[in-house]
């Protein structure tokens, strides 16, 4: 099964998990999430000059909402977003498995997971409670 | 010195609204002559006087202001489209400002006008997927706000309530506001979820509408024969933008505070002189989160002066949002900046009827926008 978003994030090799596409400033070791093909906006570090690299996908919880309106076209609700801090440090949004709100603190890792799409499922990246 | 202060003063001489409203099929055109009108009425100006237009919107498109503006007169005027997302109607009368202030012009127009648009933002064409783009929906961004704020200071769903029952209530006296029913605790709290703790009355509704001001050189109102006592100072203003700051991503925040300050020092105004805040309440957790961040009280205590009624109106102390704000005056977009001056105007110069603040004399008007960028005004009466 095609991945949603090939840029975004590949198959960790373990399971359904997942690792995350990211761009490290091998001066500095500054990172950034998403990999662009502008570089790195915390140093302003261009592509060409940033190290591909890839972050673990596990972290914690910060804070966890849950949706209950369908905000956008498409949107499957209830659905729970987060704000994550990933081992490495970066703090990114993420959609959570499920619908129980974890507390802040709760780690997580992150998984692929199939998700509908016109044409065929894909695989999409989510985020788990880790067991 | 820098900014306003260098330059020669600058004065709002003229106010005018067309009320926001839930879409209808009204041209554009229709909302903004009708502020504009109202504006050179109050100002006592005849539509030449005026040399130079900024014309704030997000969703009109192209041109939206010689095609609206050739029908009260095609003068020659300078003409320029501002597009700075919700702070699109700030940007104008910035704009509009400096013009004036630095010489190029004596008599200056901002005019905010929008319809209900797309919505579709330059991030939408960036060609960069997001791992989770409902996360950059805003109701979902201030939900995970509100759910921080609850985490770190105790803020709780009554807390967030309360801005919304406050300016639905100043709203309900505001005739040119989209929502003009007082609201209960209970009618706010039990209004549709939306997100995390924030219900639909405590959203800014979609609308359209427009909000003109003009404003002018201490020569023009001399020679145009205005009266001075309507016309209030501009002592300030302020643009900036984001910059990164470690805080679980909240360097929004950062920004408010960064530019709230920066309009202050820069009027020579301390926040214990503010009488009127009009800022950015798209969402309620909005209010609190700047109102402390801005300085009109220590962090984390933002939830017990809106329990004790600080904020109200005559609350004894700074009134915050006293048009009603985003969520109850409404939020079209370009003219929401523009209309926050429009009602700070009205209310230094005692003439908000229904919903005066008493004594009101100096005020803030603070506005955020998408990207994310800041504008901050300071006015005073004299």
């Amino acid at each position: 099964m095609d991945l949603r978003d090939p840029t975004l994030y590949a198959p960790s090799g373990v399971g359904d998990g997942a690792v995350l596409l990211a761009l490290r400033d091998p001066a500095t070791g500054t990172l950034a999430f998403p990999r662009t093909p502008y570089g790195i906006g915390g140093s302003g570090t261009p592509a060409e000059a940033a190290e591909p690299v890839e972050l673990s996908g596990r972290g914690e919880v910060l804070i966890c909402v849950t949706v209950h309106q369908p905000l956008s076209p498409g949107m499957k609700v209830p659905l729970l977003v987060a704000r994550l801090r990933l081992e490495e440090g970066i703090v990114l949004d993420g959609v959570l498995e499920g619908t129980e709100e974890p507390a802040p603190g709760t780690r997580v890792e992150a998984v692929l997971v199939p998700e509908d799409r016109e044409g065929g499922p894909v695989l999409a990246c989510r985020f788990r409670v880790a067991s | 010195m820098s900014g306003l202060a260098s330059m020669r003063p600058v004065r709002a001489v003229g106010i005018g609204m067309h009320p926001y409203q839930f879409p209808t099929e009204t041209p554009y055109l229709a909302l903004g002559l009708t502020a504009l009108r109202g504006a050179l009425a109050d100002a006592g100006l005849q539509w030449p006087d005026v040399t130079f237009a900024a014309i704030g919107t997000g969703a009109i498109g192209m041109a939206a202001g010689r095609v609206m503006l050739r029908h009260i007169g095609s003068t020659g005027l300078e003409v320029m489209q501002v597009e700075n997302a919700s702070a699109s109607g700030s940007t104008a009368f910035r704009t509009a400002c400096l013009m004036v202030a630095s010489g190029q012009h004596e008599i200056a127009l901002a005019l905010g006008v929008d319809k209900f648009g797309s919505g579709q933002r330059a991030a939408h064409k960036d060609g960069i997927p997001r791992l989770t783009p409902a996360a950059e929906i805003p109701a979902v961004k201030f939900a995970l706000m509100a759910r921080a704020w609850r985490d770190r200071y105790g803020l709780t769903r009554e807390d967030l309530a309360r801005v919304a029952v406050k300016n639905h209530g100043n709203a309900s006296r505001n005739p040119y506001a989209q929502f003009r029913k007082p609201r209960t605790l209970e009618q706010v709290l039990n209004s549709n979820p939306v997100a995390g703790d924030l219900t639909s009355l405590q959203c800014t509704p979609r609308g359209e509408g427009a909000a003109a001001v003009i404003v002018a050189s201490e020569e023009a109102i001399r020679k145009h024969g205005l009266d001075r006592s309507r016309a209030i100072r501009v002592l300030s203003s302020v643009s900036s933008s984001e910059h990164a700051v470690a805080d679980e991503g909240w360097s929004l925040v950062e920004m408010v505070q960064r530019s709230g300050l920066s309009a202050l020092a820069a009027a020579g105004v301390g926040m214990e002189e503010i009488d009127i805040i009009e800022l950015h309440d798209a969402f309620t957790i909005e209010e609190i989160v700047y109102a402390e961040a801005l300085g009109l009280c220590p962090l984390g205590e933002g939830a017990a002066q809106l329990r004790e009624g600080k904020w109200d109106i005559g609350g004894g102390g700074c009134a915050v949002n006293p048009s009603g704000g985003l969520l109850g005056m409404g939020h079209p977009i370009g003219p929401t900046g523009a209309g926050q001056i429009a009602e700070i105007v009205r209310q230094l110069r005692g003439e908000a009827e229904g919903r005066q603040h008493p004594g009101a004399r100096t005020a803030l008007a603070h506005m955020i926008g998408l990207g994310s960028v800041a504008v901050g005004h300071v006015l005073r009466r004299d």
